[in-house]
């Protein structure tokens, strides 16, 4: 079937059966997506959801806009985040950097409170070789706190 | 949730089918027998064995909806986990929202439904285990009528109870009070080929004694140990239970015979052990 939609601000239209994923549609290069959906090497954006791109239909994406690590730094509204991560020193390796984003944008636009159990419900599943739990709990702190200031300092337009 | 990019007029002969009424959904199955049905995909897009034509229910409006009734929560098929744990905070029980806490990297929680938990074939997940000691029932739908299931009444997956063409539309949890609860998982319950093992009981304590208890626990996401005779038997026991109830506890559930002839040792043990410290915890 014929999918259409924009990854990264592109038009791509693919010709796809129903189960093809996300993560095929968007083809970035990796052959297979891991065994058991765990790595999260392959978390995108859809709309303004963080979602797993291998375990998502690629059919979901269908006229909609689909966000990759390739276009995070692009976006202001993530700019937070990666301000924290950046004063916490987290995710420097290029393995880490990208997943990490998605979780913490996820977390933020859960509007969850951070501190009452939710960052470490995140934090359990990293798992690259050069992050941490607590410089990962501590990043989603700054990065709360960094947007709470900026969204009570300015007036909300209308 | 968004459903922006959610487009039905896919442009290709062999799209999938994407209804946004129950209405076009039953139509759908009327007509399309061997229809089978997907609601977040994240279990079904991995299975090479699907037949005839998918039918994704995650548009459906009716399917999305949560209502809080006076003494219960009716959760539509196709509502979101991660839209669900959200609610919780002022609407779930405890238990149940302890559950979701646990299923997979949360964002999979995005996509994943209420229905689609239930529905992964021979297979109880840890939340489908605490939704059946809250003796939460289940609404299905053909073309010829409706039913409700009890999804305590089961020992197996909800999938086998499940007949082809046959939608789930809804979930109602009744929204009784427990004073103590519990729900944790060893190893991992997804995908179903491991040892993982779930225990979930949950409590009402009056004045100390025991007033209501459930149960249960699921090892490999497949086999499935309760005993509503014990859970009578402990009704009127003081809480937190003396060792003299612990023993009989331990006795009564270690003689199970599913928990002695499918459970490896340390299954039964963390099982035994898990229910009965819950039991004499304050
Ligand atoms: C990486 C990963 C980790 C996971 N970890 C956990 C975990 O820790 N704990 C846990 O509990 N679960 C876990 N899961 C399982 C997860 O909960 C399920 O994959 C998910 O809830 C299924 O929902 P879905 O909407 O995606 O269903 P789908 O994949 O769309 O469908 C699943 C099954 O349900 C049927 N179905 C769906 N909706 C309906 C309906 N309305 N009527 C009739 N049949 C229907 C489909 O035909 C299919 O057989 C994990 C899954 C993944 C991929
Ligand atoms: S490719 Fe590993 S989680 Fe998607």
């Amino acid at each position: 079937m014929t999918i259409q939609a924009q990854v990264d601000g592109v038009t791509i239209t693919r010709d796809l059966p129903p189960e093809a994923s996300v993560m095929e549609f968007v083809g970035d290069g990796r052959d297979q997506p891991c065994a058991d959906g765990r790595c999260l090497r392959c978390l995108v954006l859809l709309g303004d959801r963080v979602v797993h791109a291998c375990r998502v239909p690629a059919y979901r994406a269908h006229n909609g806009n689909v966000t990759t690590a390739a276009a995070l730094d692009s976006r202001p509204e993530y700019r937070d985040i990666l301000r924290a991560f950046r004063r916490v020193g987290l995710g420097t390796c290029a393995e880490a950097h990208p997943y990490l984003v998605f979780l913490a944008i996820h977390h933020l636009s859960e509007g969850s409170s951070p501190g009452t159990g939710e960052t470490g419900l995140l934090s359990r599943h990293i798992n690259d070789r050069c992050s941490n739990r607590t410089d990962f709990e501590r990043a989603l702190r700054i990065a709360a706190g960094m947007r709470r200031r900026r969204t009570h300092e300015r007036p909300a337009r209308r | 949730m968004s459903d922006r990019h959610d487009d039905k007029s896919l442009p290709a002969k062999e799209a999938v089918y994407i209804p946004e009424t129950i209405n076009e959904a039953m139509q759908h199955l009327r007509q399309n027998r061997d229809t089978t049905i997907w609601a977040g995909g994240t279990h079904a897009m991995t299975r090479p064995s699907r037949e005839g034509r998918v039918m994704s229910v995650h548009a459906v409006h009716e399917l999305r909806r949560v209502i809080r009734r006076e003494d219960h929560l009716e959760i539509g098929a196709s509502v979101p986990l991660a839209r669900l744990r959200l609610l919780g905070e002022r609407f779930l029980p405890e238990v149940l929202r302890q559950a979701l806490d646990e299923v997979g990297p949360p964002p999979l929680q995005n996509t994943a439904t209420i229905g689609g938990l239930l529905a992964v074939p021979e297979t109880i997940l840890p939340t489908a285990l605490v939704l059946r000691l809250l003796a939460a029932r289940v609404e299905a739908r053909r073309t010829e009528g409706t039913r409700w299931i009890a999804l305590a009444g089961e020992q197996r997956a909800l999938a086998s109870e499940i007949r082809r063409g046959e939608l789930i539309t809804r979930v109602r949890v009744p929204s009784r009070r427990w004073t103590h609860w519990i729900s944790h998982s060893f190893g991992r319950p997804y995908p179903r080929d491991g040892d993982s093992l779930t225990v979930a009981a949950m409590l009402a304590v009056d004045k100390e004694t025991i007033s209501e208890v459930r149960m249960a626990a699921v090892y490999a996401s497949r086999y499935l140990v309760r005993t509503r005779e014990l859970e009578a038997e402990l009704v009127g026991k003081r809480h937190p239970l003396q060792s003299r109830d612990a023993a009989m506890v331990e006795q009564q559930l270690g003689a199970h015979a599913t928990l002695q002839t499918e459970f490896s040792e340390l299954a039964r043990h963390r099982t035994v052990h898990g229910i009965i410290s819950f039991l004499q915890q304050r």
